[in-house]
């Protein structure tokens, strides 16, 4: 009976033990990927001089878009359902530079911010191609590379079938629309392109084929239109 | 024996280096692009923003500029020092100076009020440090939207009224050389 108690108290506490080393592991890698969100975040804040307060939080929940705290709370929320996809710095900061952008443009303009907040959400279509250029343009002032934008829209962005009568554009159109922001604005990235061997970046070109045609036509014949992509 | 296989494991190694390297081509670029030299773009990743001292920068556009025709992004604009800017007494850039900037970005008016806006960035004044400048200016058109939205909630509870709001159409952007735009110079800051 003894024999049997022993080994019952001894597994008790031993499980204690390995439950608490777990969760403080957990504890651990939490405040690690926190840090180098709100490092990551702040970098892009100080490179682009912007003088707004805003707070980043890595959230383990789900959910299905960040943007209600970016306009009324400037809290960057980092679900881990999009950060589980970049699989670099330049990958974080391409995630955060647009939030970044957003939340900025909830403090201009009138009664402190708010009609271009609800401009934001009335017109998403029409901002989420601008919060992309200018994510771009905040990435390479902190100094990195803007391709990884693509990247990880291209990794963590789903397609749709048509964007006519959607609340946002098709991520093929967001792609190439970057492509183009980069192509006349930072070139240097692409002559010399670090990402030529990453995966998706080479299964964005191929699926990108017409879209690129598009712009080669225009380079050529030097027109000033948009191009309508796919 | 180990020669062969020698031969075969360099023949496997070459030969998907071979293969990968005629997938990583981006032709496109390399067809416009590799001729062309480059400026190294501004990275500002070394900062120390505690000084508040600053000169207030007034510029005016030279010519006008609207999104209503021909702006493309990364175009160049020419602003002109409006009053001499002075620091510590001292005059550090004289009225009539020239100023270059470029269009970063723009958008389009749209449904429900919003106006088009400018965004224009990269001001270069001679011999001023453009890191220590907190220039990034943007320009709306006549924005609707303060307006529709309290129409649109009080046509609500009237099915489909409400709806109608979202035909107002926001104004255009245009940058005239009666806009004041300001920019501020930290010279104290080190980048």
């Amino acid at each position: 009976m003894k024999k049997i108690f022993c080994i019952f108290a001894c597994f008790v506490m031993f499980s204690g033990i390995v439950f608490a080393e777990t969760e403080a592991e957990t504890i651990l890698n939490d405040m690690q990927i926190q840090n180098r969100i709100s490092n990551i975040g702040f970098k892009l804040l100080n490179s682009n001089k912007i003088d707004v307060r805003m707070a980043f939080v890595y959230d383990k929940k789900t959910s299905k878009t960040p943007i209600e705290a970016s306009l009324t709370r400037r809290q960057i929320v980092v679900y881990k359902d999009y950060i589980k996809f970049a699989s670099d710095d330049a990958e974080i900061a391409a995630f955060l530079a647009r939030e970044i952008c957003k939340t900025a443009e909830s403090y201009s303009g009138l009664m402190k911010g708010f009609v271009s907040s609800a401009q934001i959400k009335l017109a998403p279509k029409k901002y989420e191609i601008l919060f992309d250029k200018r994510a771009v343009d905040f990435m390479v002032k902190a100094g990195y590379n803007p391709l990884a934008l693509i990247t990880f829209i291209n990794k963590s962005y789903p397609q749709k079938r048509i964007d006519r009568f959607s609340h946002h554009n098709l991520t093929s159109k967001r792609l190439a629309n970057i492509y183009e922001y980069i192509y006349f604005q930072y070139p240097a990235f692409l002559k010399d392109n670090e990402y030529l061997t990453n995966e998706s970046y080479q299964h964005f070109l191929l699926s990108s084929i017409e879209n690129r045609r598009k712009l080669q036509e225009k380079i050529e014949t030097g027109s000033r239109e948009n191009i309508k992509y796919e | 024996m180990n020669k062969k296989f020698l031969i075969f494991i360099l023949l496997l190694v070459f030969g998907i280096n071979t293969a990968g390297a005629e997938i990583l081509r981006d032709e496109f670029i390399e067809e416009n692009l590799k001729d062309k030299v480059f400026d190294e773009y501004e990275v500002n990743t070394n900062y120390n923003y505690e000084s508040t001292d600053r000169a207030v920068i007034k510029l005016q556009i030279k010519k006008e500029i609207t999104t209503k025709k021909g702006l493309q992004d990364g175009d160049t604009v020419e602003f002109i020092v409006k009053q001499n800017v002075k620091l510590n007494n001292k005059v550090i850039i004289k009225k009539d100076t020239l100023v270059t900037a470029r269009i970063k970005t723009y958008t389009t008016r749209g449904l429900n009020g919003i106006p088009s806006q400018i965004i224009i960035d990269d001001f270069k004044i001679p011999d001023i440090d453009s890191r220590k400048l907190k220039s990034t200016y943007i320009h709306r058109g006549l924005d609707l939207t303060i307006m529709v939205l309290p129409i649109k909630w009080a046509l609500t509870p009237i099915p489909f009224v409400g709806s109608f709001t979202n035909l107002i159409i926001g104004g255009h952007c245009k940058i005239t050389p009666r806009n004041t735009i300001l920019l501020y110079y930290y010279p104290e800051w080190n980048v």
